[in-house]
Formats: C-alpha cells, sequence, structure tokens
C-alpha cells in the first residue's frame, strides 16, 4: 500500500512538468505584452523594452523556462508583475479560502446530491424521480451568477439573514456555497442514481431481495456500497474542479479566492501569477486524485486487493476505469 | 450472458444483423417517454436553427433605440434588450451558433478524446501510460483557466471558442472511452475476433468502438449542453463569440446588470439554454438506457 | 458500509481542519477577521465610526509612481498629500503655503514645516525632491512627468524648493496636484524597497495605511497627527467588489457605505431608495473612436471621415447606453477640461454622409475592422450601435473585441484602424487629454500643425493665451476627424443617505478625507 502512494506520488513529477511546460508555451504565445500593461498605455517604447528586459521577456523560451523551473526547483515562483509579491505569497494567500470555499461546497452538494439520487434511484420513473431528474437538470443549467444574485437579493436584501459578500465567516460562507453547492449537487445526483441503478440489477441483489431483507438494508447494506466507486470519483472531480476557482461566484460574492486571481492574471499578462497558481492547482488537483483512489481502496476491497498485485505485477496500470 | 452471446454473434456476422440491432434500439428508445420529449425539444430547436429566418419575426441585429429595454408584448415576443433588439429573434438566431458551437466542441473533445481513449485502453501498456499521463496533464489543469489561455493566445472569435472549448474536454472523453474499452477488450468476442484474422484497425472500430457506444453517448450528449454552458461562460468573461452574432451566453451575460429592472433580458436567454441542456440530456439518458441491453425493462 | 462513510467523513473532516490551521499564521488571520468584520458592523450602526468603500478593482499597489489604476489613486489621495491640490478647475496650496513661478523653468515652492509622516519623520523638502525625481524616473510614471527635470530640481532651505522643468511646461501644477505628485518618504522608500512600500505605503495624507488583506480590501486609520483638519470617521475601509450588481446591493444592505463605481442600470433604484443616494457630476472620462490614417490608407480621406462621424447620432448612443449620465461630445475633450470651447455636436445627417461617400469615391466593399474593448460593455454597446448606423449608409464592418491588454497593445503598435477608445485625462489640464495624439494608434498623415500646437499650448502659462491655443486646436483636431469623438461621461457615486460632502472630482478620484455623516 505504501508502496503504491510513494509510487503515484513519483507519478506526479511528470505530470507537474507536463503542466508547467503547457502553461508556459501558452502564456510565451499569447498576444499582448506585460510590460506594457504594468507600464500603461502612455509609456514611452524605451521604458517598456527596459522592462522588458529587467523581466527576462526578451530572452528566447527555452532560456525563460529553464530559468523558471530552476526557480520553481529552489521554492521561488517569482514576483508577481501587478503586485510586485512573491507569487508564492499571493497564491498561498488565497489558497486557503479557496479550499475552504470548495469543501463547504462540496459538503453540500453530498449533503443534498447523494440521498436524491438514492431515492431517485429506487423509484426509477417514480413521480419523484422525474421531478429530482428535472431538478437536477435545472441546477446543471442554471447560470451561477443568476442563481448566486437571486439568492443574495432574497436572503440578504429581503430577508436580512445574511450578509451580501464577502467571506468573512460562517454566516458569509452560506449564499456562495449554497451556490456552487446546487450545481454540483445535480451531478452528484445524476451519478448516483444512474450507478445505483446499474447495480440494484446486479444479481447479487435479486439475491438478497428474495432472501426477503427489507428493502432499506438492501439499499444500503448492498447497493449503496457498490455504487459509491463512480459518485466518488465525480465528487473528486468536482472537487478538483472547484479548487481551480469559482470564477463567476467568487466574483459576485466577491470571495478572494484562486479564481479571481488567475483570470485577472491572465488578463493583465501576469505570466508568474498564471503560472504558479496552474501550478498550485495542478498539484492540489493530483493530490485529490491520490485521496480518491485511497478512497476505492476503503469502499471497495476488490481493487485493494489490487494494490497488492500491483505490486508483482509491473506494469498494470489499468487501475482506474473511469 | 446475454450481451456477449449477442455481440459475439454480432462479430461474426455483422453485416446483416447492424439493422436488426438498430432496430431494437429503437423500440427500447420509443418507450421511454422522457427521451422521446428530450428528442422532441432538440428536434424542435434542430428546426428552429435551420428555419431562423422564416420564424424569427426580426433580424437579429436589427436596432431600434427608441425602445430599448421593452418588457415582453405581442409586438416583441420576448421584449427587447438594452439596444431594442427583438429578444425572440436574437434566442431563434442564436439557436444556431449554440446548437453549432456545442456539437462542434462536443465532436472535437469524442474525436480527439475518444480516438486517444481507445488506443490507450487497447494497446495498453506503454502506449497507455504515456496517454495518460498526458490527459492526467490537461486534466491537472483547470478547464476554465486552459480554455481561457488557449482562447486568449488563438484571438477571440467562434471557431476559436469551439477549439479552445473542444480541446479542454478532451481528458473527460479520454478517460471515459478508455474506460470502456478496458471492460469490452477482455471478452470473448474480441478473442473471437482476433482469432478470424481482424486487425487492430479493424476490431478498434468495428468491435470496440460500437460496444462503448453508450458512454461515449452519454457523455457526448452531456458534453454539448457542457461546450454550450462553457462557450457561454466564456462569454460571460468577455471572450468567445463576436457581437453582434446573438450567442445565448453573450445575451445573458449582456443582460446581467438589468436582471433586476429588465428581468426578461436574462430570463429568455436563460430558459433558451436550460431547454436545450434538458433536451440534450433526456435524449442522452434514452439512448444510453436503449443502447444498454443490461438496462431492458 | 457505515464504517467507510464515517472514514470518508473523518478524511474530509481532516481535511477541513487542515485548512483552517493550514498555517497558523492565516488561522488566526481569518479569526480575527471575522472578529473585526462583525465587530466593525456593530459598530458601524451605533457610533459610524467606519466608512466602507466598494472599489470595483483591487489596487495593485499604492506606490502613486508605480501603477497605472484609477483605484490605486483613490486610497492614495488619502494616504498621502502633495504640493498642491485641484478643486473646481482651480490650484490651491496643500503641501505648499505658496508658489512663485520664477522663470519659464523654474517654480518655487514653499512648503508647510508643521507635517510629518506616518512613521513619524518630518516632511522636508529634500522629500519633495526626491518625489520629482522618482516620478520621472520610474517608467510607469516616466512619461507623464516627462517635462519635469528631476536631476535638476534643488533643495533651498529645509522648507523650500526649486522645481525645474526641462521645457516650458503650463501644465506643471495640474500635474503635481494629480497622483503622480504624492509626495513619498524618502527614508521609508529607501529603507522599505520600492515593493514593500507600494504595500504598505507611508504618507503624509489624513488617513494611514493599517492593513491590506489581498484580494478582499485596505483598511486606512485616522492619523490623529494630521496637520490639517481631522477627518469626520476614525477608520475607512475598501473593500473588492468586482460584481456592479453585487455594489448595488452591498449598498442597499447597507453593508458598504460608498460605491465608487455605479453602473446606469442601478441608478433608478438606488436614488429612489430612501436609505441611498446618488452622487453626480461631471467628469473628465470620455469615449471616442480612434482612427489610425498612419498606417492604413482606408480612413485616409478627410471627407470619408467626416462621413462616418457624420453617420452617427451619437446623442442617440449615449442615451441608449449611458441613460443620461453622459453627454453627446462636442469637441475633442470634455468641458470639464481647461480651456474648453464647444465647437460640435457633430451634425446627424445620415443621406448627406452617403452622399458624401459616394462623392469621396468610398468602395461600398470594403468591410471596416472596429477593435473593441470585450470586458467593457459600455464600449462595447457603442461599437455595436456604430455598426449598426454605418451599416445604414450602406458602410461595411466587423467588430473584433480584444480583452483590454490585447487592445492596448494593438493600439500602440498602430494595428488597429479604427478602434474604440476610454480616455480619462484625470489632471483636468487640456495637454493630458490630448497625450493619445503622441501615440500610433492615432494618426493622420499630416500632423504637423497638430504638434506645433500642442507644444505652444504646454510652453504658454498665461491662462487666457493658453485657452486660445487650445481653442485653435480643438477646432483644428475636430475638423481633421482624426478621431470620432462620441461620449463625455459623468462621475457617478452611490453612497448611503447620510453620507454627506461626497467629492464629485471630474476624474473619478475623489477625495474622501472630505465626507462627513449626518446625525439624523
Amino acid at each position: 500500500m505504501s508502496r503504491y502512494i510513494l509510487k503515484r506520488i513519483f507519478h506526479m513529477i511528470p505530470v507537474m512538468f507536463g503542466v508547467s511546460l503547457i502553461i508556459f508555451t501558452l502564456m510565451f504565445f499569447i498576444p499582448g505584452d506585460p510590460a506594457r500593461q504594468i507600464l500603461g498605455d502612455k509609456a514611452t517604447e524605451a521604458s517598456i523594452s527596459e522592462l522588458r528586459a529587467e523581466l527576462g521577456l526578451d530572452k528566447p523560451f527555452v532560456v525563460q523556462y529553464v530559468n523558471y523551473i530552476e526557480g520553481v526547483l529552489t521554492g521561488d515562483f517569482g514576483i508577481s508583475y501587478t503586485t510586485k509579491q512573491p507569487v508564492s505569497a499571493e497564491l498561498f494567500a488565497r489558497f486557503p479560502t479557496t479550499l475552504l470555499f470548495a469543501i463547504i461546497s462540496i459538503l453540500v452538494a453530498c449533503i443534498i446530491g447523494i440521498p436524491l439520487g438514492i431515492i431517485s434511484a429506487t423509484r426509477q420513473y417514480s413521480f419523484i424521480d422525474n421531478i429530482s431528474t428535472t431538478l437536477t437538470l435545472l441546477g446543471m443549467s442554471i447560470p451561477s451568477f443568476w442563481l448566486g444574485l437571486m439568492l443574495m437579493l432574497l436572503f440578504s436584501l429581503h430577508l436580512g439573514w445574511f450578509p451580501a459578500t464577502g467571506f468573512y465567516g460562517p454566516k458569509y460562507w452560506v449564499l456562495p456555497s449554497v451556490t456552487i453547492g446546487v450545481t454540483s449537487a445535480a451531478f452528484i445526483t445524476r451519478m448516483t442514481r444512474s450507478s445505483m441503478l446499474e447495480v440494484i440489477r446486479q444479481d447479487y441483489i435479486r439475491t438478497a431481495r428474495s432472501k426477503g431483507q427489507t428493502e432499506f438494508k438492501i439499499i444500503t447494506k448492498h447497493a449503496l456500497k457498490n455504487a459509491m466507486i463512480p459518485v466518488v470519483t465525480t465528487i473528486g472531480l468536482i472537487f478538483g474542479a472547484s479548487l481551480g476557482g469559482q470564477i463567476i461566484t467568487e466574483q459576485v460574492f466577491s470571495i478572494p479566492g484562486l479564481g479571481k486571481l488567475m483570470i485577472d492574471a491572465i488578463s493583465q499578462r501576469n505570466y508568474p501569477v498564471v503560472e504558479g497558481g496552474v501550478l498550485l492547482i495542478a498539484f492540489s488537483f493530483t493530490v485529490i486524485n491520490l485521496l480518491v483512489d485511497l478512497i476505492y481502496a476503503y469502499i471497495d476491497p476488490r481493487i485493494k486487493s489490487q494494490f497488492v498485485i500491483e505490486k508483482k505485477k509491473k506494469e498494470s496500470t489499468a487501475l482506474k476505469g473511469m | 450472458m446475454k450481451i456477449v452471446e449477442k455481440t459475439t454473434k454480432l462479430a461474426l456476422n455483422f453485416n446483416t444483423k447492424k439493422t436488426g440491432q438498430g432496430y431494437d434500439v429503437w423500440m427500447r428508445f420509443k418507450k421511454n417517454r422522457l427521451a422521446l420529449v428530450g428528442m422532441f425539444i432538440v428536434g424542435l430547436l434542430l428546426l428552429m436553427a435551420v428555419l431562423a429566418p422564416v420564424v424569427a419575426p426580426y433580424k437579429f441585429d436589427l436596432q431600434d433605440l427608441l425602445s430599448t429595454s421593452q418588457k415582453p408584448s405581442l409586438k416583441h415576443l420576448f421584449g427587447t434588450d438594452n439596444l431594442g433588439r427583438d429578444i425572440f429573434s436574437r434566442i431563434v438566431y442564436g439557436s444556431r451558433i449554440s446548437l453549432f458551437v456545442g456539437f462542434v466542441a462536443a465532436a472535437i473533445g469524442t474525436l480527439v478524446g475518444g480516438a486517444l481513449g481507445s488506443i490507450a485502453g487497447y494497446y495498453g501498456d506503454k502506449i497507455d501510460t504515456i496517454i495518460m499521463r498526458a490527459i492526467d496533464i490537461m486534466m491537472a489543469i483547470p478547464a476554465m483557466v486552459l480554455a481561457i489561455a488557449i482562447c486568449a493566445a488563438l484571438g477571440p472569435g467562434l471557431l476559436n471558442t469551439m477549439i479552445a472549448v473542444g480541446i479542454s474536454t478532451v481528458p473527460r472523453y479520454a478517460r471515459v472511452v478508455r474506460g470502456a474499452v478496458l471492460t469490452v477488450k477482455e471478452q470473448e468476442f474480441i478473442e473471437a475476433s482476433r482469432a478470424c484474422g481482424g486487425n487492430d484497425f479493424h476490431i478498434i472500430l468495428k468491435h470496440i468502438t460500437p460496444n462503448c457506444l453508450a458512454p461515449i453517448i452519454v457523455q457526448a450528449s452531456l458534453g454539448v449542453a457542457d461546450a454550450i454552458l462553457a462557450a457561454a461562460s466564456m462569454s460571460f468573461i468577455g471572450l468567445g463569440i463576436q457581437p453582434p452574432v446573438p450567442e445565448w451566453g453573450a445575451m445573458l451575460s449582456a443582460g446581467r446588470g438589468y436582471i433586476r429592472d429588465n428581468p426578461h433580458m436574462v430570463l429568455f436567454p436563460g430558459l433558451a439554454i436550460m431547454m436545450t441542456i434538458y433536451g440534450l440530456n433526456l435524449l442522452g439518458d434514452g439512448l444510453r438506457d436503449a443502447l444498454d441491453p443490461k438496462l431492458k425493462r | 458500509m457505515k464504517k467507510h462513510i464515517k472514514k470518508i467523513v473523518m478524511i474530509l473532516l481532516t481535511m477541513f481542519i487542515f485548512t483552517s490551521c493550514s498555517s497558523g499564521v492565516k488561522a488566526s488571520n481569518v479569526a480575527n477577521d471575522e472578529n473585526t468584520a462583525d465587530a466593525t458592523n456593530v459598530s458601524k450602526k451605533a457610533t459610524r465610526d467606519t466608512i466602507v468603500v466598494a472599489l470595483p478593482k483591487e489596487p495593485p499597489t499604492l506606490d502613486p509612481h508605480n501603477e497605472q489604476s484609477t483605484v490605486a489613486r483613490t486610497v492614495e489621495k488619502v494616504v498621502y498629500d502633495r504640493l498642491v491640490e485641484r478643486t473646481n478647475g482651480e490650484i490651491k496650496p496643500m503641501l505648499a503655503k505658496s508658489w512663485e513661478i520664477l522663470d519659464d523653468l523654474t517654480i518655487r515652492f514653499h512648503l508647510r514645516d508643521d507635517v510629518y509622516f506616518h512613521n513619524g519623520e518630518k516632511m522636508t523638502a529634500e522629500d519633495v525632491r526626491y518625489t520629482i525625481e522618482r516620478a520621472e524616473s520610474m517608467p510607469a510614471s516616466a512619461y507623464f512627468f516627462s517635462s519635469f527635470d528631476g536631476k535638476g530640481t534643488k533643495v533651498v532651505d529645509e522648507y523650500t524648493i526649486d522645481i525645474k522643468l526641462h521645457n516650458a511646461f503650463a501644465p506643471a501644477l495640474n500635474y503635481l496636484a494629480s497622483s503622480r505628485g504624492n509626495i513619498v518618504c524618502k527614508k521609508a522608500v529607501e529603507e522599505m524597497g520600492a515593493d514593500a512600500y507600494g504595500r504598505a505605503p507611508i504618507g503624509t495624507g489624513p488617513l494611514k495605511f493599517s492593513k491590506w488583506v489581498s484580494g478582499d480590501r485596505i483598511e486606512l486609520v485616522q492619523n490623529e497627527a494630521y496637520w490639517g483638519n481631522q477627518t469626520a470617521y476614525k477608520k475607512l475601509v475598501f473593500r473588492t467588489i468586482i460584481d456592479a450588481s453585487s455594489r448595488a446591493v452591498e449598498l442597499e444592505t447597507g453593508g458598504i457605505d460608498i460605491s465608487l463605481d455605479i453602473s446606469p442600470e442601478d441608478m433608478g433604484r438606488l436614488s429612489e431608495n430612501p436609505d441611498t443616494r446618488i452622487v453626480e457630476g461631471p467628469g473628465y472620462a470620455m469615449n471616442y473612436f480612434m482612427i489610425n490614417s498612419l498606417n492604413f490608407d482606408t480612413l485616409a480621406d478627410v471627407k470619408v471621415r467626416e462621413a462616418l462621424a457624420m453617420a452617427l447620432n451619437t446623442k442617440q448612443i449615449v442615451d441608449a447606453v449611458f441613460k443620461g449620465t453622459a453627454r453627446a461630445s462636442d469637441s475633442v475633450y470634455p468641458n470639464t477640461v481647461d480651456g474648453y470651447t464647444q465647437i460640435g455636436p457633430m451634425e446627424y445627417n445620415p443621406e448627406k454622409a452617403k452622399k458624401m461617400l459616394v462623392e469621396a469615391g468610398w468602395d461600398f466593399d470594403t468591410v471596416l475592422d472596429i477593435a473593441s474593448a470585450s470586458d467593457e460593455k459600455a464600449l462595447m454597446d457603442i461599437c455595436e450601435i456604430a455598426q449598426n448606423m454605418w451599416a445604414e449608409i450602406g458602410v461595411k464592418s466587423k467588430i473584433t473585441s480584444y480583452e483590454t491588454a490585447t487592445l492596448m497593445d494593438q493600439q500602440i503598435a498602430g494595428k488597429t484602424l479604427l478602434s474604440i477608445a476610454p480616455d480619462n485625462p484625470a489632471t483636468g489640464d487640456p495637454d493630458h487629454a490630448v497625450m493619445s495624439w503622441y501615440q500610433a494608434g492615432l494618426g493622420l498623415q499630416d500632423s504637423q500643425p497638430i504638434w506645433d500646437l500642442i507644444k505652444e499650448g504646454r510652453a504658454t502659462y498665461d491662462k487666457t493665451a493658453r485657452a486660445a491655443v487650445y481653442a485653435k486646436l480643438q477646432k483644428l483636431l475636430w475638423d481633421s476627424h482624426g478621431t470620432i469623438p462620441v461620449a463625455d461621461l459623468n462621475v457617478l457615486y452611490g453612497t448611503r443617505s447620510d453620507i454627506e460632502n461626497m467629492d464629485v472630482d471630474p476624474g473619478k478620484i475623489p477625495n474622501l478625507a472630505y465626507i462627513t455623516i449626518s446625525q439624523q
């Protein structure tokens, strides 16, 4: 098991290199001059080329990339072009907020999504199922800025229950996490429903039924456990994605998270922040994936046994079929 | 098991059996009322897109600065926007753009992702490791950031938006397809086909792909919906399709400042997106149920 | 299964705890913020000694010579003082008690002797000299202060300074009154380094910097040792709220006291609401189309440009886009800028415009490229309407929207034929208002007469004579149709009803030290 974890961590190295190369290349080819952005539209050509040289932007691609990687390896992610602060400080000022926001929203989503999915699956094509299908589809297609603004109008302006913007404490967390939670819950409900449906049709469920166990017991004891794997995958994916920042929701509720920072950085051509941010997000995403795989092992002993086989079979990478 | 018998038969004389299988699928699909509703909605949308000039009472870019931000009325069914354009006509024309963007982006994702996924799944070993590592890399970059960066690099415009959104969804398709291929690959009928002398290309295309269709179709039907939403989000940030082209997402974000006094400006484009996604999802679910004989009721 | 769920929950909980304590500093910070945020909310209702202001963007830094952002300047305005101050178009004393123009290249300032920086240092002539030298050399402010001679500027005695100019420069006082003229503390800048200084600035203003939470807010507190009038409140908090609708909601709920950027859509509601009010006044900002005839021949014919201008119903555009918060341009710069003379507005006559095009031999198959800024809704709207109005006289066009970053690049690189340009000459000086003519992106094939007049305007100190020069320049620019002026924008602020004396600065950089709170 621990060897498996080590191996996975080892696999993260090439992934992180790849991520850095892709984002560095993209940033290199984006039109728009960061020096011009920093100095403004009326700055002289001379001062702009001077600044380009200072930032090392006049060097060839390979040199710039190698310099960047050298910096990263020594823990130096560069200096933000706009704020002139170390990128690492900028990112770590925002990351806890994003992580907290992601965790709360995913909890909200699970609390709504999993039970709803189970109920729909057990009562397939019933009234409840159709309502829940419609609701989840609605949830998936409601633009988050619309939902966020509506919640804000109702609960802060008219009822005065929650503050409208900011992220300073539990009272402030409610509206944004519900906004995100509703959308994510839709995905989780769908996944739970379809995976439950598949499991319920399996022979062993039929066997359990024929043995005369109660429906509740069948669902919770036999079906749920086997249906959880794709659901956990979905939760992991949604959680990982929300670590990239919920750009629009962050904007509506003015939450100082990573998403807004990244988008601003792209539009201001603030390369060090974009690159550092993507690396951080990618890193946490891969860590979450690893955690999800470990959770599998707890849920499904069959997969756990694969870890053991893994040790013997060298090249079996067919671990996750998702 | 049934599926194996059936597909083994199929593998041996697939030419004659093909129509029979399609008929089966249709019979199963027909029974699912919600799926029919989905098909109806998508069909209606396609029809609306094709017949846009006939259906729309006004031109989509016809401005009337003297009657801006009007509430819905008989003259303007869905009201007018802040430049006095008829929202109904814009939504009708917008169906062309949104559906086009959605389908093309999903097609890019399906083709590229599907090809990568099936190659990785079928060949396994080193090729699988390399492809999946590349997919891991793409997956680790947040899709929205990737799409925005690609869009910023390529410049704005319809085509670039589709490419950006399409590429950012490749990893999802690749993983789904790979997973499906892995489960199909080990089954007897593949062995049988190989024993009958089928080459890899033939096997992937004729045997593996049809048996992986269910997850691909489900993913693609969701993917079209996702792509429409992603394009809308890009428009929200100001990248994406150029005005005065009436893309629904762009209409939605253009109207967001008016949401409190003139909610119709965001309501109708929002509803249009919602209906489309609803329809596509119902259709996708229906197709999945119909394509997967295991789920027969 | 239950056991497994428990484990999953445990993992999630551990992660949760991990986040809250990920770094001890951060955790305590969050807790603190929570307390202070709640505390300010509560105390605000009781005594109102905290004023919360919403900014539409976060300032990158508060170093006046190292940024390009209007929002940063609003914060800087109360943290720093300047030698002189411009109110209602008049130059008034601030850190300088008086000044005299010794010759064309020298202005002597007599400074106050009772001014201290927030770190306790006394403000002297050396700080002023250092500021001028720095403003001239730091790249972000250099172009703006290029007429100032930092090296030549001499300290006469502790409280007297001779500011030198490279060339006769009439706008000097207006420029010194702008944010680039904020007097920085030499000792602090040198000790802290420019980058750190920008995030924890030290000035002489009525409020001093206290705290910056990245992406969220900046807090200032009253400077009890201030030389001038004390502010009517103890604490000023700037919160970054990007979304315009959210700012409006926060203002209505009372979460903020002032919003520095109100979109026209929210105006009606905010002025009807008894708890909030709209403060509006004429501004320096303007929107116009830039035409580049240096790199493109398409619009080289002045008759064609005139026809394009004539085909635009600017009154209608302004009403539709700005809902009464702007005027149709009637000169090349707004009436708030010094030396303004009314020339227009341009006659709207599509038939005549079409005839002029035909006479000029315009090829009606040409498709004009209009470059626009995708992140500015008003600019996009203007372009879309213009596209439609030009279509009515048979001129085809295509809009390409860029992010502001790219648009700026394209304009300066001279790659845009026709582009929308927002401009805010925040000093109110006409030299600043015609600054865009210094660059490519805008340009005529024969612009020597324009250069001559710009130069003359800079060198003319006498107010009436200067106004005469700019009257000539405005006429010349207007008739050359090198730009198509569209709208002169008002400044709009939203405040709670009990906020009074809101400074309606035309440059969108209000001095928040003046506001008072009425005891209803």
